[in-house]
């Protein structure tokens, strides 16, 4: 059984709003080694900005992803959340979960995400689908789209038919579409920048100054805050696919 | 079960042998302690003479330091013994950890007034103050109401501490954790508060608009601590700088990130300017070196912006910072040039953090470190004249498991003493036809995120990252409420026997006082 797969889907399933938690799951299940071979001959990402539609069954949201060369940023404006992954020297990571809607802020220090075995494949995180997938993936012809290449996957895996619309140049989905007995996920490139629209809904630190900070580290104490336990419920939802 | 098996096969091996179908010696067991037939006696013999020459110290002491490993219930106790051990290359379940050579020993019972399994601090209110008290509260007494934010009443509420005594009686102080300095249990020791968690202002703020006089949050209480406190209070050494710090203000070592405070003040600097010509702030190794108790009357060390990094990480860090060990010995040097003693605090407050993630090598490996440092606290001081507890605050849901042989990695996967001599080890099969390793937990994340699905046979459970398995899914595994042990040496510690309620603590390092 390939674990890793299985993840992915799964996560894909729940909609990318938890995507970047589901992936560094994913990569702790799996041990992934930092910097994957699917990352294109390990050249760098290139940063860029990218708004997506996404819909997952009835529901549909806006999913933005912000990326450089040592960070990646995703919002969902359906569940008002932003993710902050941060990258320290080659193996280092931080992670901030924003919580718009209860202003708080929840942070995993480097070492909290290394005791907690989360690190997560950078290129997975920057690319949306693990290099993994598209290498498991049959490629198909190819057509232009945002100004550059755009090649057609597709596949079955663990029951779900998978389509992918992949723009190599930008090492970024233009469009994938998960259809399981129960599932139909589709997420859509909309707009792809070199530097994102100052509207965009990026997690500033002038926006979220004034929201309480959590150490992760402290949930363990922190049970009774209402906040803390239902991320704690979120997260033991996330676990359990 | 598994003996019935093993005395089944011994049974048939026994019965080919007499039919002269195998050699008549039997083969060496495979796994064997270092121990002579003779050894055993003489070790019990030892104890018992050794044991008839202590004399109970019924001096008053001049210091007391109190150890707290948060969470170190008796199971985290006997893993670090073992892995400690194992470190060194023994089979590891002789080896003792520092203070188990203590004489004496009790156990705590550790529920609140309002918690039968607690958190870190109505457990810790109980030690240094006498009095059992609320979930979430730091020294103030269980009237005291959920989230009361009237400073008054607080005040009114307010519990004296061991060290604030220690403090009225001439004496040094000081506090040391790998924890924030604001966190429970090191805060329990000198800020009083209804809640734990109001360690920045910006998180009273919060809680408590509109409230008149709201009680100061715990990072300021340290700063603004009695004139007493703080002319005693010498050293305070651990993590949670940007609790002390403002939120325009960049960090000196993480140097994209700012302080937590909304009211413009820098703590740290305050510290600086209020304790005399001497005072220090320091933020990593470089300066901790350079402080001495020649150079520096007033001792304040905040080594990372939150909790300070685990023994098992701290060689990793961007800045540098000191162990437990050597920020327990920097604290002694502080403290003991006061002729009428000390008072000192020293947490090893990442324990229960690696234990709540489920990262049981984490926490055996900072259980190992603060063993060294109260063994460093032994050597520095007289046992004469200085008692030295050390216990916990709570227990955690962590096992010890199955039936592994002698010497078997405490990290690895349980394996038993072969039914047959000569046999190899193999790992131990559970119903489900899985190995399984020694230390689990009850719950916790490795429910979900190493199912017993996961064939352990490809997994290295010994890796520091390693989650190992638990039975209830919890984002967060929890504290037990089962008691935990007291170590103790020095005058008075005599009183330090049976079963206790944790408050009682607080009465024998009092009573050792001879406030």
């Amino acid at each position: 059984m390939n674990l890793k797969k299985t993840v992915i889907l799964g996560c894909l399933g729940l909609g990318l709003s938890v995507m970047a938690t589901a992936q560094a799951h994913e990569a702790h299940h799996g041990h992934q080694p930092a910097d994957s071979a699917s990352s294109t001959a390990g050249q760098p990402l290139k940063p860029l900005a990218a708004r997506f539609d996404l819909s997952n069954n009835k529901l549909r949201t806006e999913w933005y992803l912000w990326r450089d060369a040592d960070a990646v940023e995703t919002a969902d404006l359906a569940t008002g959340q932003n993710n902050i992954w941060e990258r320290q020297g080659k193996n280092d990571y931080s992670y901030r979960r924003v919580f718009h809607r209860d202003q708080r802020v929840v942070e995993y220090t480097p070492g909290e995400i290394r005791t907690r075995n989360a690190e997560p494949d950078w290129v997975k995180l920057a690319s949306v689908v693990s290099p993994e997938l598209l290498d498991s993936l049959k490629r198909g012809p190819s057509r232009m789209q945002f100004g550059q290449r755009a090649v057609r996957y597709s596949g079955i895996l663990n029951g779900q038919k998978i389509e992918l619309w992949w723009l190599e140049q930008a090492r970024l989905p233009a469009r994938l579409q998960i259809i399981g007995p129960q599932q139909r996920m589709e997420l859509s490139l909309k707009e792809i920048h070199t530097e994102a629209p100052a509207t965009w809904p990026r997690a500033t630190d002038e926006r979220i100054a004034s929201y309480g900070k959590i150490d992760a580290s402290d949930f363990g104490d922190m049970e009774s805050d209402p906040f803390v336990a239902r991320v704690m419920q979120q997260d033991g939802h996330h676990h359990a696919h | 079960m598994q003996n019935l098996t093993r005395k089944a096969i011994a049974s048939a091996v026994a019965l080919v042998i007499s039919a002269g179908t195998l050699p008549v010696f039997a083969a060496e067991p495979v796994v064997q302690g270092p121990e002579s037939v003779q050894d055993w006696y003489k070790q019990g013999h030892h104890f018992i003479r050794h044991s008839e020459r202590i004399v109970d110290n019924h001096r008053h002491a001049k210091n007391v330091i109190l150890f707290v490993g948060d969470g170190m219930g008796i199971s985290t106790v006997t893993a670090a013994r073992i892995l400690e051990g194992q470190l060194n290359g023994k089979p590891g379940e002789e080896n003792r950890l520092s203070f188990e050579n203590f004489p004496n020993l009790a156990l705590s019972k550790t529920y609140s007034w309002d918690q039968q399994t607690s958190d870190s601090a109505p457990t810790m209110t109980a030690m240094v103050t006498g009095y059992k008290a609320r979930e979430g509260m730091l020294s103030v007494n269980h009237l005291t109401a959920r989230g009361e934010c009237d400073a008054a009443k607080i005040a009114a509420n307010s519990l004296p501490t061991i060290l604030e005594q220690a403090a009225a009686a001439g004496k040094a102080t000081g506090v040391v954790s790998t924890a924030r300095i604001t966190h429970a249990t090191p805060a329990a020791t000198y800020a009083h508060t209804a809640v734990r968690d109001w360690e920045h202002n910006g998180q009273v703020t919060a809680a408590c608009a509109g409230v008149a006089n709201p009680v100061k949050d715990i990072a300021r209480q340290l700063i603004e601590v009695s004139p007493t406190v703080a002319k005693s209070l010498k050293v305070a050494l651990g993590g949670g700088r940007e609790y002390f710090r403002h939120n325009t203000q960049f960090d000196p070592e993480d140097t994209t990130k700012k302080g937590l405070r909304t009211d413009g003040r820098d703590l740290t600097a305050e510290w600086v300017g209020t304790r005399g010509a001497n005072a220090k702030f320091v933020f990593d190794q470089a300066g901790f070196d350079a402080a001495t108790p020649t150079n520096t009357s007033h001792l304040l060390g905040l080594f990372e912006r939150s909790h300070m990094e685990y023994e098992a990480d701290r060689t990793n860090d961007t800045a540098k910072e000191p162990s437990l060990t050597e920020m327990t010995a920097k604290a002694i040097d502080m403290l003991d040039n006061n002729k009428r003693g000390f008072f000192l605090h020293v947490e090893a407050g990442r324990i229960d953090h690696a234990h709540h993630a489920g990262n049981a090598k984490r926490a055996l490996l900072d259980t190992v470190e603060f063993a060294k440092a109260i063994k460093k606290a032994y050597e520095m001081t007289d046992p004469r004249d200085t008692l030295i507890i050390v216990t916990a605050d709570h227990s955690h849901v962590f096992t010890i498991a199955g039936y592994p042989h002698r010497g078997n990695d405490i990290l690895g996967m349980s394996k038993e003493v072969p039914a047959v001599d000569g046999s190899p080890t193999a790992p131990t099969k559970a119903g489900d036809g899985m190995p399984y390793t020694t230390l689990g937990y009850q719950n916790g994340p490795g429910a979900a995120s190493n199912p017993r699905s996961n064939d352990l046979s490809s997994i290295d459970t010994t890796a520091l990252n390693y989650l190992q398995q638990a039975v209830v899914p919890m984002g967060s595994e929890t504290h037990a409420g089962e008691d935990v042990a007291i170590y103790a040496t020095g005058p008075k510690s005599y009183l330090v026997r049976g079963s206790m309620e944790q408050n009682w603590i607080y009465h024998v390092m009092k009573e050792a006082f001879g406030f």
